[in-house]
């Protein structure tokens, strides 16, 4: 899922590292002491996560945990997924400096949405509630990804196994695992530290 | 708040001066197998058929490009003098080898360690502070 230096056009990557500047910005305003432990462990959790890459035929993938992250950190998610892509990009080459700024976005925005979402349905227990949010996070991270990819070069979007193709296909069972990850994580939270949900 | 951004920016800086200037594994491998043969792998196993490999010579220009085979293998002519090579899989992974570079890879598992521990000494100060109020 972490776009590589070299994928990326010069237009797409400025437009999004102008977006997740934007977005730190954003996360950072009004921060508070108690949100440091909380977005600091979030964002190990992110980095350790994705570090596990699963190979799918005919892609490889790894958990994105970004529903999760979302739901507890709503708009400081991108304080988050920074540095973690950051020491990625510097320490493992997954992802790189040129296409951070596209992955930070790729995944906040997914994030952000999650938070959203995670208060707004209808829906009583939190289990079901925040799986169905892991399930969308999912599919937002994958439509992203499209579209930047897209935006790129329309040769990503053709053949038979086009990116669209590939993405979907290999991130089914991405879809189901975040979806019971998210469910459980957050019923726990919910049952045990309900203020880091506000 | 301003010791525990301390201690994340020394993390960082610690981060950046251990990185040798070398190709480290990532994402995505691209390997010398043996003279005319280059190997595409992802990092947990396995490999796209879409992975198109561009070879290049020391002043950049194309050699040969192509898929690679249902091993992950892309064959070129011994006889050209690869120098570089990209391979690219059309989902955001890329790879690339150079003639000459070692490639190093990083364990995951003591950095992850590391980087949790970060974490702990951040709730560790918070903890305190929570304390001292």
């Amino acid at each position: 899922m972490h776009l590589a230096d070299g994928v990326l056009s010069t237009p797409v990557i400025i437009a999004t590292y102008g977006a997740s500047i934007a977005s730190l910005a954003i996360g950072a305003k009004g921060i508070e002491d108690e949100d440091i432990p909380k977005i600091s462990l979030m964002s190990a959790t992110f980095f350790a996560a994705s570090l596990i890459s699963i190979p799918i035929p005919p892609t490889s993938v790894h958990p994105l945990l970004c529903g999760l992250i979302g739901i507890i950190l709503g708009k400081r998610a991108a304080l988050a997924f920074f540095p973690a892509l950051l020491l990625q990009a510097l320490l493992f080459k997954h992802g790189g400096i040129t296409s951070l700024g596209a992955n930070t976005i790729m995944l906040f925005i997914p994030a952000y949405i999650s938070y959203l979402l995670y208060n707004k349905l209808p829906i009583k227990k939190p289990l079901i509630r925040a799986g169905l949010v892991g399930v969308v996070s999912v599919i937002m991270t994958v439509i992203i990804l499209i579209i930047l990819l897209a935006l790129t070069d329309q040769r990503f979007a053709q053949g038979d196994f086009s990116v669209v193709k590939i993405a979907i296909v290999g991130h089914l069972p991405i879809l189901i695992g975040e979806s019971i990850i998210t469910g459980f994580a957050v019923q726990f939270i919910e049952k045990n530290k309900p203020n880091w949900i506000k | 708040m301003k010791s525990v951004m301390n201690k994340g920016i020394l993390f960082l800086l610690i981060c950046l001066v251990l990185l040798p200037s070398a190709v480290y594994a990532h994402g995505m491998f691209l390997e010398l197998e043996e003279p005319g043969v280059l190997r595409a792998e992802y990092d947990g196993g396995g490999f796209s058929p879409r992975t198109e490999v561009t070879i290049y010579d020391e002043d950049g220009n194309e050699l040969d490009k192509g898929l690679v085979d249902e091993e992950g293998k892309f064959h070129f002519e011994k006889s050209l003098d690869l120098h570089r090579a990209v391979a690219e899989d059309g989902m955001g992974h890329r790879a690339e080898y150079k003639k000459g570079v070692e490639t190093k890879t990083i364990p995951k598992v003591p950095v992850v360690i590391g980087v949790f521990a970060v974490v702990g000494v951040i709730f560790m100060i918070q903890n305190k502070k929570v304390k001292q109020k």
